[in-house]
């Protein structure tokens, strides 16, 4: 039998990740299971982004539908936080089926614009919705693993969910529908003369993508044991697109590589407090004006 | 209904038409960006934050007259917008670029703006001086003199920058490339001057906004966010590019924001212009004063 390069790479990627735990600490495995929780926003913001050229400004806040639907279920009715976590994910999707049913039967930049409007609102009604969601302070929320005090558990199920959600992306990338996906990136105008529902398509890559925020939003929810509207403020938002344009837009390892090095980069960035941000969002002005392929595209352009 | 509700009423329907004249600043900057490079500014709100600091600066820290103040922060938010269009927008019609392109720029561009400021001016709220007296009485009514003011100010550079737009040379030309940039093109036109006079005009206004504001809702580095939302969904619900629709859209928000917060409920006064947009999506999706670019 024989292994494409490309395979052989995923396979020892995948048994070093598997192995992360015996090799580091504590401290930053931590800090790679949170890299993997934005490693899921991105790429699958990326899916909207990248591949069909459809913009989310509400990933983050698709996101903490997610946390706050699981932890609100866990917290009032206790239900299993498994459970909670895949109600979770199943409330963004529902939310953002009707958002992109109402902003992506029309051309221009109106996702944009309502998921835009969309965070900001829903931060205006987590934080003025005191008695259910303690505003701004946060609501606790039980951990996922109970009784768990390593990391390690944590960092597993992190990298499950990641896995998951690569092997969805990279299977509905090569299915008829990221084909669709990438000829409405490319002509709208074409792929609907060669008989593409483009509005169906459009909706299932938005739904999909904010399934896979709220199922992150939810681990994240459990993980940290924190729910505040800071998952979903729009600096998070800031955090998931540099990561996506560092890494490379439309491409299924870049958004990864980008979440893990901005990541670890802001564990080191952290003493000089808010410059990191500015920074950071230099960083997305800087790459898509001189470098938009990002360090995937360069790289691989490097060994072709 | 008695006569004191109604009263009531109409000193609401004063404020929302008085709010909605300093929206308009925004709006018509971002329908003039929309209509001439068909792109939308994400970092408009940040222009407005910048216009507030540098007036707030150039009164306080340099003790320069408030009105000659508020000229030099029009100015050099005119001259930031033409230098941000020749920096980071110009590629989209050079290299041929995607939609998304001035999208995640513009975002990159608002987000390095607002956390630029928290560092250089730090994380807290200031208040500039008045420029007004507290209260106006107009005819029944007294209201606030800052909100007078600004409104009234606001009201003067939309009538200017309207008869600069329709009647002057170089109005037209921007009307023209707005119309048909290769037509534009064609004639002699200057397309890419235009791109950044419309990007400066847009920068200045917006600055304009926030130097006349500024005491009305303090300044903080995140203080042009709610003002840049509002821009986009009226020149949504104006109709994208429209300039007319633009100002109009802009009072019907102030008076559905203004009449919202005290019929239904104050604090989601700033959830009614979502409500707005997805009605808007829903019923009317090219706007009020928009027409249907294509049917496919």
């Amino acid at each position: 039998m024989k292994i494409s390069r490309e395979k052989l790479s995923i396979l020892i990627i995948f048994i070093f990740a598997l192995l992360l735990p015996f090799l580091i600490g504590e401290y930053w495995l931590y800090v790679i299971a949170i890299a993997y929780y934005y490693g899921v926003l991105a790429s699958t913001w990326n899916l909207l982004a990248g591949y069909a050229g459809q913009f989310s400004f509400g990933h983050a806040a698709f996101a903490s539908i997610g946390a706050y639907t699981s932890a609100l279920l866990v917290l009032n009715i206790g239900i299993p936080i498994p459970l909670a976590m895949l109600s979770g994910a199943l409330m963004s999707m529902i939310l953002s089926t009707l958002i992109g049913v109402m902003s992506l039967r029309l051309r221009g930049p109106y996702l944009a614009l309502s998921t835009l409007a969309f965070s900001e609102i829903l931060r205006i009604v987590l934080v003025v919705n005191y008695k259910y969601t303690r505003g701004d302070l946060g609501l606790s929320t039980p951990p996922l693993l109970p009784g768990v005090v390593s990391v390690i558990p944590y960092y597993y199920v992190a990298l499950l969910i990641l896995v998951i959600t690569l092997i969805t992306l990279r299977w509905l990338i090569n299915q008829p529908l990221g084909l669709f996906l990438q000829a409405i990136r490319e002509n709208e105008d074409a792929a609907q003369a060669l008989g593409v529902n483009t509005n169906k398509y459009k909706i299932i890559a938005f739904a999909v993508s904010c399934f896979f925020a709220g199922l992150a939003g939810g681990f994240y929810a459990h993980f940290i044991q924190l729910v505040s509207p800071h998952i979903g403020a729009l600096h998070e938002m800031t955090l998931i697109i540099a990561m996506t344009v560092l890494g490379g837009m439309g491409t299924l390892w870049g958004p990864i590589i980008g979440a893990i090095i901005l990541r670890i980069a802001s564990e080191y960035l952290r003493e000089y407090g808010m410059y990191h941000a500015v920074i950071f969002a230099a960083l997305i002005v800087v790459m898509m004006r001189f470098a938009r392929r990002g360090i995937y595209g360069l790289i691989y352009g490097k060994i072709r | 209904m008695t006569l004191q509700s109604i009263l009531f009423f109409m000193e609401q329907l004063l404020y929302g038409i008085l709010i909605g004249l300093n929206y308009s600043l925004m709006a018509l900057g971002l329908s003039l960006i929309f209509g001439v490079m068909r792109i939308v500014n994400f970092a408009h709100g940040e222009l407005f934050m910048l216009g507030g600091y540098i007036s707030y600066f150039l009164i306080t820290s340099l003790k320069i007259h408030p009105i000659l103040a508020f000229f030099i922060t029009v100015l050099a938010l005119f001259i930031l917008g033409f230098a941000i269009e020749k920096s980071l927008i110009r590629p989209l019609f050079t290299e041929n670029l995607g939609d998304e392109y001035p999208i995640i720029i513009t975002f990159g561009l608002s987000t390095f703006l607002v956390n630029l400021a928290i560092v250089a001016f730090g994380p807290e709220f200031r208040r500039p001086p008045r420029f007004a007296p507290v209260k106006v009485n107009l005819l029944l009514w007294t209201v606030s003199g800052d909100k007078f003011y600004a409104a009234i100010i606001a009201l003067a550079i939309i009538i200017v920058t309207y008869i600069f737009i329709r009647k002057t040379k170089t109005g037209i030309a921007l009307q023209a490339t707005a119309q048909d940039r290769i037509g534009a093109y064609i004639v002699g036109i200057d397309v890419f001057k235009m791109n950044g006079l419309a990007m400066g005009i847009a920068a200045a206004l917006a600055g304009a906004a926030g130097a006349i504001l500024a005491p009305v809702f303090l300044l903080y580095p995140m203080c042009g966010t709610i003002p840049g939302l509002k821009g986009f969904v009226i020149i949504v619900l104006g109709g994208m590019g429209s300039i007319e629709g633009s100002i109009i859209s802009s009072i019907i928000l102030g008076v559905i924001e203004s009449l919202g917060s005290v019929y239904i409920s104050a604090p989601y006064r700033d959830v009614y212009s979502f409500l707005v947009l997805v009605a808007v999506l829903l019923f009317r999706p090219q706007g009020l004063f928009g027409v249907r670019e294509r049917r496919v």
